[in-house]
């Protein structure tokens, strides 16, 4: 390829990269800045000058210009001019590293936490509704009420049983199973309010009446986003022993004005907590360093998952550093 | 004058690059690649502007009225690229002489306290 071809190749690349900066900044200066780039890339090679630092400058310049232009279109957050750049770059540290970190935290949320198992619930609810209205709390409550009736141990564990494969004959349960941090659902419980009183029936096809424990004033017709992204305790309903979980529920009205309550419980976990992300790239930055010295097989999947975790800390550094080197110069 | 004026004959010190774009075009009109080199030369290499800061920069002086923008034309020294010219406004000259009535100020004072400046 000669150095024409060359140039028409880059200077295609750099007018999609131009793509990124506002469209009136772009309105006006785009042709005069395409011009620029030939002369540079000219310059470059008339001293044989290192191509890859040539496209260091070309792209840090024009992320940095992006970024300014629309911070200024979008007129964003009107604060006093910090004159030290040394402390203005710090801000812009601490602010992006909370914006990463949110980001993970909501991403977290939807593959492997509350967010994401309330969606296939409500999914999942819409999709079986009338199965969940008849069969469940019609077919399987009814039953469980007779099993209670059974005084046998033997005779009631078996009607209990067969209550409870109402359950999974009816319902295509593998539907909800496929969350990242939950397995079989076994944390699927259906609560039918009657009158003033609370029942439960689980898989395992035994009736208890939970009313004492369920906080009816917290029960609302949908539940509060807050609750389920920041779950570290929510009980609405009692049913779950663990501190640090969150029921997570879907309602389904039933006839005679009677309610029903499809409740999953979601554990506490790390990959849903805002401050574990923050400080995860301080506790797994070392343990990958130490992976490669010791030659692990397993680095590259290690090097995937830290580089997702440590996102908040590296996209920081960059934005600051940059702020920080375009700052000093204009 | 603009609504959101950032600079004015009092308040200083101007960034570095705008001072130098203002100083190579006191002395002619230049367009943006010609800026870029004269910037360079003028700082000894400490200001090095890419084609997005440079048009950044002179966004910034337009909307403060201390550059103008002239017709496109080719350089004959260069390609025949329809290149973009600037001019000092005659604010621009008031604000570059405010500007460098300061440094001399201030080399004043380094003098007067007979600070060992090597030129």
């Amino acid at each position: 390829m000669n150095q024409i071809q060359k140039l028409e190749k880059y200077v295609s690349f750099y007018k999609l990269l131009l793509h990124i900066n506002p469209k009136n900044f772009n309105e006006k200066y785009r042709s005069q800045m395409i011009i620029i780039f030939k002369d540079l890339y000219k310059l470059y090679c008339s001293e044989s000058k290192s191509i890859f630092y040539f496209w260091i400058e070309i792209i840090t310049d024009t992320l940095y210009t992006a970024l300014q232009q629309h911070l200024m279109n979008f007129k964003l957050i009107k604060t006093p001019r910090i004159n030290n750049p040394f402390i203005a770059s710090l801000l812009i540290f601490i602010v992006t590293y909370v914006i990463v970190s949110s980001l993970i935290l909501i991403v977290n949320l939807y593959q492997f936490g509350g967010l994401g198992v309330k969606h296939r619930l409500s999914k999942f609810v819409e999709k079986h509704h009338d199965v969940i209205e008849n069969k469940i709390f019609g077919e399987t409550f009814e039953k469980a009420v007779y099993c209670l009736q059974i005084t046998d141990v033997e005779l009631k564990d078996s009607c209990e049983q067969a209550a409870g494969r109402t359950i999974g004959d009816n319902l295509p349960e593998e539907e909800l199973a496929g969350d990242g941090s939950i397995g079989w659902p076994n944390d699927l419980f259906f609560i039918k309010q009657d009158g003033k009183a609370y029942y439960v029936v689980g898989w395992d096809g035994s009736l208890k009446n939970i009313t004492p424990t369920v906080n009816v004033k917290a029960i609302t017709q949908s539940q509060p986003l807050s609750s389920i992204i920041f779950h570290q305790n929510c009980k609405y309903f009692g049913i779950w022993p663990a501190n640090y979980s969150c029921e997570i529920y879907e309602l389904i009205k039933l006839s005679n004005e009677n309610k029903g309550y499809i409740v999953r419980n979601m554990p506490l976990d790390e990959d849903s907590d805002l401050l574990l992300i923050m400080i995860s790239p301080i506790i797994m930055i070392p343990s990958l360093i130490s992976e490669i010295v010791s030659r692990n097989t397993n680095t590259i999947n290690g090097i995937y998952y830290v580089g997702y975790y440590s996102s908040n800390l590296l996209v920081a550094l960059l934005v600051s550093i940059l702020h920080f080197h375009f700052r000093k110069k204009t | 004058m603009s609504k959101n004026k950032m600079f004015s004959e009092k308040d200083a010190p101007l960034t570095p690059a705008i001072f130098y774009i203002l100083l190579s075009l006191a002395i002619k009109e230049r367009h943006g690649y010609d800026i870029m080199k004269q910037v360079q030369e003028d700082s000894k290499g400490k200001i090095k502007l890419g084609p997005g800061t440079l048009y950044g920069a002179v966004k910034k002086m337009l909307e403060e009225n201390l550059i103008e923008e002239l017709d496109e034309r080719p350089d004959p020294t260069l390609d025949d690229e329809r290149r973009r010219y600037y001019k000092l406004s005659p604010a621009g000259r008031k604000m570059l002489l405010a500007e460098l009535e300061r440094f001399n100020t201030v080399l004043e004072v380094a003098k007067k306290s007979k600070i060992n400046i090597a030129f």
